[in-house]
């Protein structure tokens, strides 16, 4: 008998950076796993982002502006790649693996995209805050 | 003085979209002839360009409707560059323009990459595009 994989999801962390709507973010999975992802496209119905996981220790060296972000999507601690769509940045995410093969080269962010400040709650953040609070 | 400043402002003015109650928000202020950037499809720009996310996708759930409603812009080159190492904006183009006070309420809004990050809500009679040139390719 086929079994049908659960869908996996994943939930908003932080959105790091913002044009128009969040085009870099963090989010997490049910084991609290860390991704960081970049937006790749934005269709009528969602949000498609590129993700790789990241440990909390390169994260703070993201954030202290001493990691290149092209180095943690092409150096991955871990090499398990995805794709998220979401519909709903106060909704679980639709969570999708992806070979590495399937993987367009320019989707890698190019050199030189580091941050510049330790990143603060966003409005998208403290707003995810203020509802889990209720 | 200030919020009485706004507030007359958000009654006087027309927006190009419907904004919530509260929207724009008090830091807002009218643009002084500054020169700001924006990363757009094409050159001239169109109208679409400088349609908001809600007015692109009314159907899409947003965390604030007020930002929803707003455009991204920078207030110095750089900032809007520094978009291109993404790949979603490899093939935008940027264009620059100055806002005056009828432009509209733009609000700082500093984000991780840069500090030049600002928020704008549109005046329905102001239109930016005859006002754009062309900054640089973002690829």
């Amino acid at each position: 008998m086929k079994m049908s994989l659960p869908v996996m999801t994943v939930r908003l962390k932080n959105v790091l950076e913002y044009y128009d709507g969040p085009i870099l973010m963090t989010v997490v999975d049910s084991v609290d796993t860390i991704y960081i992802c970049q937006l790749i496209d934005r269709a009528t119905e969602f949000d498609e982002f590129f993700c790789v996981p990241v440990s909390q220790s390169s994260l703070e060296l993201f954030y202290l502006g001493r990691i290149d972000l092209r180095d943690i999507f092409i150096k991955p601690e871990k090499r398990y790649f995805s794709l998220v769509k979401v519909v709903n940045y106060e909704e679980p995410m639709d969570f999708e693996s992806i070979a590495e093969e399937d993987i367009a080269s320019e989707w890698y962010p190019d050199i030189g995209f580091k941050l510049t400040a330790y990143p603060k709650l966003t409005a998208y953040s403290a707003q995810l805050g203020a509802l889990k609070s209720m | 003085m200030k919020n009485f400043r706004i507030l007359c402002y958000t009654l006087l003015m027309e927006w190009a979209e419907d904004l919530p109650a509260g929207c724009p928000p008090e830091d807002a202020f009218a643009p002084s002839g500054g020169v700001f950037y924006r990363a757009v499809f094409t050159f001239p720009p169109t109208e679409r360009d400088f349609y908001s996310q809600r007015k692109l996708r009314p159907d899409r759930q947003c965390g604030n409707e007020c930002e929803a409603r707003a455009l991204s812009m920078f207030s110095t080159l750089d900032g809007c560059r520094r978009l291109k190492k993404l790949y979603f904006f490899k093939n935008h183009l940027i264009v620059s323009f100055t806002l005056g006070t009828q432009s509209g309420l733009i609000r700082e809004s500093p984000s991780q990459i840069g500090e030049a990050h600002c928020d704008w809500w549109l005046a329905a009679q102001f239109n930016p595009i005859s006002l754009c040139t062309e900054a640089g390719r973002v690829s």
